[in-house]
């Protein structure tokens, strides 16, 4: 019998693992995929919103239900959310005392449940006014316990950041392709040092501030193929400030380092796995771990990866 | 679980009677060994077997003891949101307690029409619903069939119906007895509505007709669940608007409460009467008004509207000096509905654009020519027929010309790119193509069209690229089957749009956009160049998320010069892509002067256009249909300038050209202007005769009734006439369904229509009078609201009706579904593919068997000898013992001797015989199997493993065979050469 060659060897297990759900992507990042369309607890008609807390993950689908799992896709409860019918949220984020914060885009509004359901608090509301949104996309809570939130809408192209009894303190933005300026604004993460990852979707590329607003630099090279980024609806960055985009326009996710080096891409458009249709959300757990809202295929798909790790 | 198997067609078993026969042919083979004979012949009559089985259509069934569960939930109006809330809670208490592991459900939600909300599954857990159905009606029978049709197989099945059981549509009793027909249990828990205080108009009723001055009375009939106060209000709608009649404070008792009204009429017209209850002891507001209607005849009226009244003005003139009743409108005067535009003999657009009006004017123009014979004429302009965007509505089925340009040879041509978002709306990607193809079908073959998009995995794209329409059929398949995408931002599928358009020839330009408001905004710098590059931006809002989305659109259009558009109905949108479509054909406005040539005669314009008529400075090009007459066309193109025709009952006149001094300067000083107008819009009034006759409608369990009264002018009964009647129900289809009629007695008849949908229904019924005149009585039927809100309580008797004949029973909410007491269903599993598949696999099995002959010995130790290597095996493992040829580890081939020392070479023939062990080592392959090296001739090959190949030894046989038929017939051509002389 003549011996498998390492190629062989992975050919053979990507197949085996294709077949059970499973696959080896590139080597050395493996995706697992649970979900699939359909309204019953576990299965999600395109979801978009996700977000990983102490080992559960979030999601956010179009019917208007926040699911919650365990890593490796075991349903362990949902709720519903009090409306859903003009659009759900796209964003889901977490204080450190356990509050589960979502960016409820299409009522303008943000709502904070506890991480059982019970909805805690609603705030916000229709408006262009410094404390008021148009369609806010993201919200996290900065080291001070601060509210940060990124929005996007006509005249409200804006990061707002808010005190932990949510005064209005700043904002900063405004519509344009130039540097601190946004087209669409749609998601937001903070890193480990507290500066300000903004996907200005539209100019396809993340804009990175401090907290007062400074612009500092950008991720994305229009011009740079890889390390260019097309349509990035989320970003998220790990423990180590490791950066993940996920791109929408380019069904992909695309790691940076600490310092912005573009790193690689992972996944392209398919339906097999560790491909993506018109992925929404992407997040990174303490492990590295990235979760991923593969919106068009109605699933979430679980990539451990070296190079995220 | 039971398993048997059967047969479909079990008289193809009769072929297993060749079983013996082969067994019998079987035996008489000599050729082989006992043992091999015995396995042959067993694979041979299992492979038979196989097959006949297979031709016999073998099934597998087996009883499962799995139990399908469909819940059906009533969601009519006639069961309040709160107790349908109520009873999916109940359903999904229900499965959380008691859905077993060998259960499923799922859950169908009804009103007019069903909708599968889950399918059947071994989860449930929803807690609300998220399908859209009309509860306008209940057709509980749909959703039954819908059941039916959508459990799986091989299931103990049972439908739940939550329902209060007031069915509007359909017959549920008819598909229980399918469903228990099919084994399927039918369960009900009802829906206990009632109880609430409730208050509703039953019944308005006024006379169809009345006769100016006639007194009568009109009847309220006001239902109430118990005695309350209330203020009853009853309203009158006529041409000038609408006005309180009266306004009182009533008492209502339990039960129906009736009140009366006395009316008198002067003035002619068609006359709606509202009456509304307003108390509070009542749950249900859609059901507390009612509507009916009354005709006063008397002198025609026809209705002139114009965008810009002083368009119509020149016109008004004409009418009024001619001694014609006339109404001036702004288009938004127009009357909205069928009912309404009754007051008019001819309805005259005046350079209206098609956007003006609503989908229900425009759809109710064509009902109203045909069915109740109002006129209709269209008087051109710049926004009038195809530049207005009349194309495809019912404005252009009504008139004698259609839109599109056949006849010109050279036009003018204009491009339009379509920039498509419409997946954030219900239905928004059919309704895409439904709108994609409407704007499409407006364009000429020489138009120009492109179609931009947002797919995932292209990102902005084209569905088809910028070109020339031509026959239109690629076009088609392309928007048939696109995939429209979330588009992220306006700004690549402008620019894209942009340089296509500013590369084309086009001499007009545009695109128009359709989007929820929410893709993120193009730059300026593009909208600008855009504008500078001579091209338009149109953008339809529809289902935006905030006021904000529509800020963008309305930015874009406003910043290129194009036109935005609000919708918060799609079915506006077919008319915006048409009107936008047409506004890139400019080439259909002909402005140049040309004197219209008189092309058939006509009694339209007899006398009118014989004085010599003056030059035109421009018209709109159309087509004039087949069967309309064209008394007026253009000189060079033959383009109609006047066309008229019939259409159904009515009569409808297109003029091309306008009537103002844009184009008409000249005819507005002619003598001959006002006899044309006068003549033309007198023509195309409604003919109708004073009638004597009674119309009443009313409407009683789901269907309308139609009664004529017929006497003549001295009171007599008229016997034996033959009235037609013809229902037109609401829009927006305005369905239109002949009435039966029928003498019932003397001077009456009477016929029945269907009214599933709330609306009016007009019924236009007509006549020949004795002098040969036509004669019609045009009336409404108005269902204010749904039958759905005349429910007060739960059809009851209904529930246990269905329960009674589907085997099932009358179930507390929370009740056990689950319990597995129904007939077991057998799944029946098809076996003739795995029968053929085993014959097949079976049939090389035999040719081996027969074929070769396996020398166990030298396999057994081969192997014993490969397993004695494992280190540490061989001390347990005995030696193989030593055999006369050395094993090849192979499968080997035999021809030496057996057991019986004769040697068999493979039969390669059917029966070959068996041959000595000597003649074979004469000429035959040597074996390297069953003879030592000392028994070998000194002609045999060494024995390896190339020698007991057996194909080697096919080959080596081959090779003697040839070589010995060669020489003999080298010896008999030696012969022969020697013969010759």
């Amino acid at each position: 019998m003549n011996r498998l060659s390492r190629r062989g060897f992975l050919k053979l297990t990507a197949l085996a693992a294709a077949c059970c759900g499973c696959a080896d992507v590139t080597g050395e990042t493996r995706a697992l995929a649970w979900g699939g369309p359909g309204r019953r607890p576990g299965e999600f008609i395109r979801p978009r919103a996700i977000g990983v807390h102490k080992g559960e993950v979030y999601v956010v689908d179009t019917t208007g239900r926040l699911q919650v799992f365990t890593p490796e896709g075991d349903f362990l409860r949902m709720w519903s959310l009090p409306d859903w019918e003009n659009g759900t949220p796209t964003a889901v984020s977490f204080a450190s005392d356990d509050r589960v914060l979502l960016a409820d885009t299409h009522y303008s509004r943000i709502l904070e449940y506890s991480v059982d359901g019970d909805l805690l608090v609603s705030w916000g509301g229709y408006g262009e006014g410094p404390d008021r949104f148009v369609y806010p996309t993201d919200v996290e809570i900065g080291p001070a316990g601060e509210y940060v939130v990124s929005e996007y809408g006509m005249g409200a192209e804006r990061v707002h950041v808010f005190a932990a009894d949510r005064t209005f303190l700043r904002e900063w933005g405004g519509h344009g392709d130039a540097p601190g300026e946004f087209n669409r604004a749609m998601a937001l993460a903070l890193t480990p040092d507290s500066r300000a990852l903004v996907c200005d979707t539209g100019n396809h590329r993340v804009q990175i501030f401090s907290l007062e607003g400074e612009h500092i630099g950008m991720l994305g090279d229009p011009n740079a193929e890889p390390g260019g980024l097309r349509f990035p609806y989320d970003v998220s960055a790990s423990i180590e400030g490791d950066i993940v985009v996920c791109e929408y326009g380019a069904n992909r996710l695309s790691l940076f380092n600490q310092d912005g080096a573009f790193v690689r891409h992972l996944g392209g458009p398919g339906r097999g796995p560790g491909q993506f249709s018109g992925p929404r959300g992407a997040t990174v757990d303490v492990s590295g771990t990235l979760y991923v809202a593969d919106t068009g295929n109605d699933r979430i798909q679980v990539i451990r990866s070296e190079a995220a790790a | 679980m039971m398993a048997a198997p059967r047969f479909v067609f079990a008289e193809a078993l009769l072929l297993l009677l060749l079983i013996p026969w082969t067994v019998y042919v079987g035996l008489g083979i000599r050729s082989l060994s006992k043992a091999r004979k015995f396995v042959a012949l067993t694979l041979r009559v299992l492979i038979l077997t196989c097959l006949i089985c297979a031709l016999a259509g073998m099934e597998h069934v087996r009883r499962s003891d799995r139990l399908a569960v469909f819940f059906l939930l009533d969601q009519s109006n006639s069961v309040p949101t709160a107790l349908q809330a109520a009873a999916l809670q109940s359903i999904r208490e229900t499965c959380d307690l008691y859905l077993g592991p060998k259960d499923d459900a799922g859950l169908i939600v009804f009103g007019r029409d069903p909708s599968i909300e889950l399918a059947v599954g071994p989860v449930f857990g929803i807690d609300r619903t998220q399908s859209f159905v009309s509860g306008e009606q209940t057709d509980l029978a749909a959703a039954i069939r819908l059941a039916l049709a959508a459990f799986p197989q091989g299931r103990m099945r049972r439908i739940v119906i939550y329902s209060d059981g007031n069915e509007t549509m359909g017959s549920a009793v008819e598909e229980v007895k399918l469903a228990a027909a099919a084994g399927v249990a039918v369960d009900v828990v009802p829906i206990q509505i009632g109880g609430a205080a409730e208050a509703l108009v039953r019944e308005v009723h006024a006379p169809g007709q009345a006769s100016a001055e006639e007194p009568f009375q009109l009847r309220v009939v006001v239902q109430s669940t118990g005695d309350a106060e209330g203020i009853l209000r009853v309203y009158q709608r006529v041409r000038e608007g609408r006005r309180l009649l009266q306004s009182a404070e009533v008492t209502l008792r339990a039960g129906d409460n009736v009140f009366l009204l006395n009316q008198q009429l002067t003035d002619p017209g068609f006359y709606e009467y509202e009456a509304t209850i307003e108390t509070d002891a009542d749950t249900v507001a859609a059901n507390n008004e009612g509507r009916a209607y009354t005709v006063v005849q008397g002198e025609p009226i026809v209705l002139v509207v114009a965008s810009d009244p002083q368009e119509a003005q020149p016109l008004i003139s004409v009418l009024e000096e001619a001694g014609v009743r006339v109404d001036a409108a702004l288009p938004s005067e127009l009357p909205a509905t069928l009912a309404l535009v009754q007051d008019y003999s001819s309805v005259v657009l005046v350079n209206v654009p098609s956007i003006d009006l609503t989908v229900e004017q425009l759809d109710y123009m064509e009902a109203m020519v045909r069915d109740f014979g109002v006129g209709l004429v269209m008087v051109g302009g710049p926004d009038a027929f195809g530049a207005g965007g009349y194309h495809d509505t019912g404005v252009e089925r009504a008139l004698p010309v259609s839109m599109d340009i056949r006849q010109h040879k050279v036009m003018p041509r204009g491009a339009l790119v379509l920039s498509m978002h419409t997946c954030e709306f219900p239905e928004g990607n059919a309704w895409a193509r439904r709108i994609s193809l409407a704007a499409l079908d407006v364009l000429s073959p020489q138009d120009m069209m492109g179609c931009v998009a947002y797919d995932w995995r292209l990102g902005d794209t084209w569905l088809f690229p910028l070109q020339a329409v031509g026959d239109k059929h690629l076009m088609r398949m392309a928007l048939n089957t696109d995939q429209i995408g979330d588009m992220p931002s306006a700004q690549p599928g402008l620019r894209m749009a942009y340089e296509a358009l500013r590369a084309s020839d086009a001499a007009v330009k545009r695109v128009l956009m359709i989007s929820d408001g929410d893709p993120a905004a193009p730059t300026i710098g593009l909208l600008n160049s855009m504008r500078q590059a001579g091209i338009s931006v149109s953008t339809v809002c529809i289902n935006p998320h905030t006021p904000t989305d529509q800020q963008m659109l309305r930015w874009v259009a406003e910043n290129t010069g194009g036109e935005y558009y609000f919708v918060d109905n799609p079915n506006r949108l077919p008319q915006i892509f048409i009107k936008e479509a047409a506004s890139v054909k400019r080439g259909l406005l002909i402005e140049k002067p040309f004197t219209p040539r008189a092309m058939h005669a006509s009694e339209v314009v007899a006398g009118a256009i014989a004085s010599g008529m003056p030059a035109l400075q421009g018209y709109v090009a159309a087509t004039a249909k087949d069967t309309a007459t064209v008394p007026l066309v253009a000189e060079e193109e033959d383009d109609p300038v006047l066309a008229h025709w019939r259409y159904g009952l009515g009569k409808a006149v297109a003029f091309t050209s306008d009537a103002t001094s844009r184009w008409a300067r000249d005819w507005l000083a002619w003598p001959g202007f006002s006899p044309f107008w006068a003549q033309t819009i007198r023509w195309s009034m409604r003919e109708t005769s004073p009638s004597n006759f009674r119309v009443e409608t009313r409407q009683r369990d789901g269907r309308g009734y139609v009664r004529i009264d017929a006497v003549d002018e001295e009171g007599r009964f008229v016997n034996f006439l033959r009235p037609e009647a013809v229902v037109v129900g609401p829009g927006p289809d305005f369905a239109r369904t002949p009435v039966q009629l029928t003498q019932s007695g003397p001077g009456i008849y009477e016929g029945a229509f269907p009214t599933t949908d709330s609306g009016v229904y007009m019924v236009n019924v007509s006549y020949s009078t004795e002098d040969g005149a036509r004669a019609m009585v045009p009336v409404g039927l108005a269902l204010g609201y749904s039958r759905e809100y005349t429910y007060t309580t739960t059809n009851q008797a209904l529930l246990e009706e269905l329960t009674a004949l589907g085997g099932g029973r009358i179930r507390a909410p929370g009740e056990d579904p689950f319990q597995h007491d129904l007939p077991r269903q057998a799944v029946v599993t098809p076996l003739w593919p795995t029968l053929v598949a085993l014959a097949i696999c079976l049939l090389p099995l035999d040719i081996f068997v027969r074929r070769v002959v396996f020398d166990f010995g030298a396999a057994w130790a081969f192997a014993l000898a490969s397993a004695r290597r494992v280190p540490g095996l061989r001390r347990i493992l005995p030696a193989p013992k030593p055999r006369r040829a050395r094993a090849t580890g192979r499968l080997a081939v035999s021809a030496g001797p057996e057991a019986t020392g004769r040697v068999y070479a493979p039969d390669l023939e059917r029966g070959a015989e068996p041959v000595s062990g000597a003649a074979r080592t004469g000429d035959a392959a040597p074996s390297a199997q069953g003879a030592t090296p000392s028994e070998e001739t000194p002609e045999a090959p060494p024995p390896d493993v190339g020698r007991t190949d057996y194909t080697k030894q096919l080959l080596e046989a081959k090779e003697r065979a040839i070589s010995r038929r060669r020489r003999p017939r080298a010896d008999d051509t030696d012969n022969d050469r020697g013969d010759q002389p």
